[in-house]
């Protein structure tokens, strides 16, 4: 058991690591970086959640305010883990929003069929993006009120 | 029991036999008797032993026939026939015993004493079959009781068992008959697929051949005639073949539209060449013909004619028939060719939505890089703006504003793309609130200082999102290109026209030269540098796709410096 991600509360899983650094810096003029885990697939966001493969040793106790998804990624997509997270009676009261550059009318549907939380167009304006990703933090970490375990 | 008489014991006397009271009491007379006398004597006691004897065998008779029906009286329950063969052969045999002991008696009796017992024993013998046949019609009641009831359960049993019967074998006729009225029913219908092909052949075919062999033998007729003719029957002759070839002649033209040109053409042809036979044959007759003959002829010719006319009738409905087929196959051509365009357009829906899936993608993924440049040069402005001097600033700003154009043009073109693929909503949309409701955006845009007139919008049916960024596109623009005004007006109306409506936004802006009007509604087209009027091109691209989506049209209207007016119609209809 190791403490390393006791307070960890949002899980960002992000393949492109230029939109994962954009998401962290915004993150961090809002204040909540040091509660930010980055993980890079649909697969390591499940080892995240589950205790399992590289995260073995995680307190399972420790549950996520929001895990921020992106759609397009490597090995598992975010539909397959929203798939996954959102028909398992243990992780589906986990907040999730959708943050992709995909406006795909048929990747919202989809998502909010597997029961997301959010869905979020990746601006291209920086501004505009800085100021989603502080609102989207400052709402589901401060304002929502998520599930304790 | 034994039936013997008292005295048998006794010893027998030569010639009498008397008790011995008796003898003893004559036996002082007995000297001074005769022998007449004793002889009386002896008849008298032979009488007299003769009673007792017979009443002594009357009594028994009548003890064995009271113990005989006492047993049969005891039999009351079960008694079979073989208890009444017993009855009667105890009954035989005793009476067989009795007359045998009477017979036996060496002593004579009376008649009387004999019949009577003859006939107490005939009493007897009828009681008892009496009795027997009483019981013997008990038992055959019983009997027949029983039968009739086993015959009734039976009965029964029969009846249940056919009314199954009756319904199953129902069930396999009904099912059987089905079956046969399946295959017959194909059989017809494959029947008559294969008939109707080959009638329209076959009757066309044996109409001709009829029409043939009716002339060949008004030909033989003729040429048979070896009487002559008068040159009146050969005129009458002409008259009347030249009256019915034309009355022929009129009937086939009458039927001009049904028949095919060839079969009328056939049958003109074969009455022609008939007739001209005809012609020559009887203008080759020189000789006199009687009127018999004339007559003969004009039968011959009326028959030949109700022939013809018949035939003719039965053609046209065959024509009729080659006309349907006709049809069907005219139908079948038009039907390929519905499917072949039907097939270029599903071509060339699938080319359109590929180069759509193809544009988006596109779009799509350009907008992560240029995502990533506008962040980064951000960043190095935030982080290190300050060890760059005013240029380096400026050049970086340079970046960042392109890069953020870069980024409009595709969002834009992303939306543009959208368009083609969104499905399209129809519901009656309030024109007039909705161009208010943008104009009310807008004014907050332009910092209140354009002067905005809505008049009153006709309703349409359509795509209220989509109708509504056309009026955002126009009314901007309007906005947009009147801003360097000194009083910037923009003036929104309709027109009724027949079948549609007209959308008018004027503007008394910048204006355009009319010849390059024809680019406006291209996609990134422009008529105005960005530094003049920003923009990436796009906007009155969406609005001529969103028009046209709605079987619309869009044009414009416009002098240089004098302002623009831009134009769109949609179709009426079902706006009420």
């Amino acid at each position: 058991m190791t403490d390393e991600f006791q307070n960890v509360d949002l899980l960002l899983v992000e393949d492109n690591e230029h939109d994962a650094e954009m998401t962290m810096r915004a993150l961090t003029k809002a204040h909540f970086l040091n509660r930010v885990h980055w993980v890079r697939d649909g697969v390591e966001a499940l080892e995240y959640v589950r205790c399992t493969g590289a995260y073995i040793d995680r307190d399972p106790q420790q549950v996520l305010k929001l895990m921020l998804l992106d759609l397009k990624m490597p090995r598992l997509g975010g539909i397959e883990v929203l798939r996954e997270l959102k028909t398992d009676p243990k992780t589906i009261g986990i907040p999730i929003v959708v943050m992709t550059s995909s406006n795909q009318d048929r990747d919202v549907t989809e998502s909010y069929n597997l029961g997301v939380n959010g869905y979020v167009t990746k601006p291209v304006q920086v501004a505009s993006f800085m100021e989603a990703v502080a609102q989207i933090g400052m709402y589901w970490l401060l304002t929502n009120q998520a599930p304790t375990r | 029991m034994v039936i013997v008489p008292k005295h048998a014991s006794q010893p027998r006397r030569p010639l009498v036999e008397h008790p011995p009271g008796k003898i003893a009491a004559a036996t002082p007379v007995a000297h001074a008797r005769t022998n007449a006398e004793l002889e009386q004597l002896l008849a008298e006691r032979t009488i007299e032993r003769d009673d007792v004897a017979r009443d002594e065998a009357l009594a028994e008779l009548a003890r064995t026939n009271a113990e005989l029906e006492h047993r049969l009286a005891e039999r009351t329950i079960e008694r079979d026939d073989v208890a009444r063969d017993e009855a009667r052969a105890e009954l035989a045999r005793t009476n067989a015993e009795l007359k045998q002991r009477l017979a036996e008696r060496t002593i004579e009796r009376d008649d009387v004493a004999r019949d009577e017992a003859l006939a107490e024993l005939a009493r007897t013998n009828a009681q008892l079959k009496q009795r027997l046949a009483e019981r013997t019609i008990e038992r055959d009641d019983v009997a027949r009781d029983e039968a009739l009831a086993e015959l009734a359960r039976t009965n029964a049993e029969l009846k249940q068992r056919l009314a199954q019967r009756t319904i199953e074998r129902d069930d396999v006729a009904r099912d059987d008959a089905l079956t046969e009225l399946a295959r017959t029913n194909a059989e017809l219908k494959q029947r008559l697929a294969e008939r109707t092909i080959e009638r329209d052949d076959v009757a066309r075919d044996d109409a001709l051949a009829e029409l043939a062999r009716t002339n060949a033998e008004l030909k033989q007729r003729l040429a048979e005639r070896t009487i002559e003719r008068d040159d009146v029957a050969r005129d009458d002759a002409l008259t009347e073949l030249a009256r019915t070839n034309a009355e022929l002649k009129q009937r086939l033209a009458e039927r001009t539209i049904e028949r095919d040109d060839v079969a009328r053409d056939d049958a003109l042809a074969e009455l022609a060449r008939t007739n001209a036979e005809l012609k020559q044959r009887l203008a080759e007759r020189t000789i006199e013909r009687d009127d018999a003959a004339r007559d003969d002829a004009l039968t011959e010719l009326a028959r030949t004619n109700a022939e013809l006319k018949q035939r003719l009738a039965e053609r046209t409905i065959e024509r009729d028939d080659v006309a349907r087929h006709d049809a069907l196959a005219e139908l079948s051509r038009t039907n390929k060719a519905e499917e072949q365009l039907r097939l270029h357009a599903g071509e060339l829906e699938a080319l359109n939505s590929e180069l759509e899936s193809f544009s988006y993608s596109v779009s799509h993924d350009l907008r992560a890089p240029v995502r990533a440049v506008l962040g980064y040069t951000r960043a190095i402005a935030d982080d290190y703006g300050t060890l760059l001097d005013e240029e380096g600033r400026r050049l970086l700003s340079v970046v960042e504003g392109e890069a953020s154009r870069m980024g409009d043009l595709i969002d834009d073109l992303l939306a543009f793309s959208r368009l083609g693929r969104q499905p399209m909503a129809n519901i009656l949309v309030n024109m007039t609130s909705l161009a208010r409701e943008v104009t009310a955006e807008q004014i907050l845009a332009s910092e209140g200082r354009s002067l905005i007139d809505i008049a009153d919008l006709p309703a349409v049916r359509g795509d209220r999102v989509l109708l509504r960024q056309v009026w955002v596109n126009l009314i901007s623009n309007a906005v947009k290109y009147s801003s360097k005004s000194a009083e910037p007006q923009v003036h929104v109306w309709a027109t009724r026209e027949e079948t549609r409506t007209v959308y008018n936004v004027r503007d008394n802006g910048v204006g355009f030269n009319m010849a390059y009007a024809g680019r406006l509604f291209g996609v990134f087209q422009r008529l105005h540098r960005s530094d003049e009027f920003p923009g990436t091109g796009v906007g009155l691209a969406i609005v001529m796709r969103i028009v046209q989506r709605h079987g619309g049209t869009v044009w414009a209207d416009a002098r240089l410096g004098e302002g623009a007016t831009f134009s769109f119609a949609l179709p009426t209809g079902g706006e009420e």
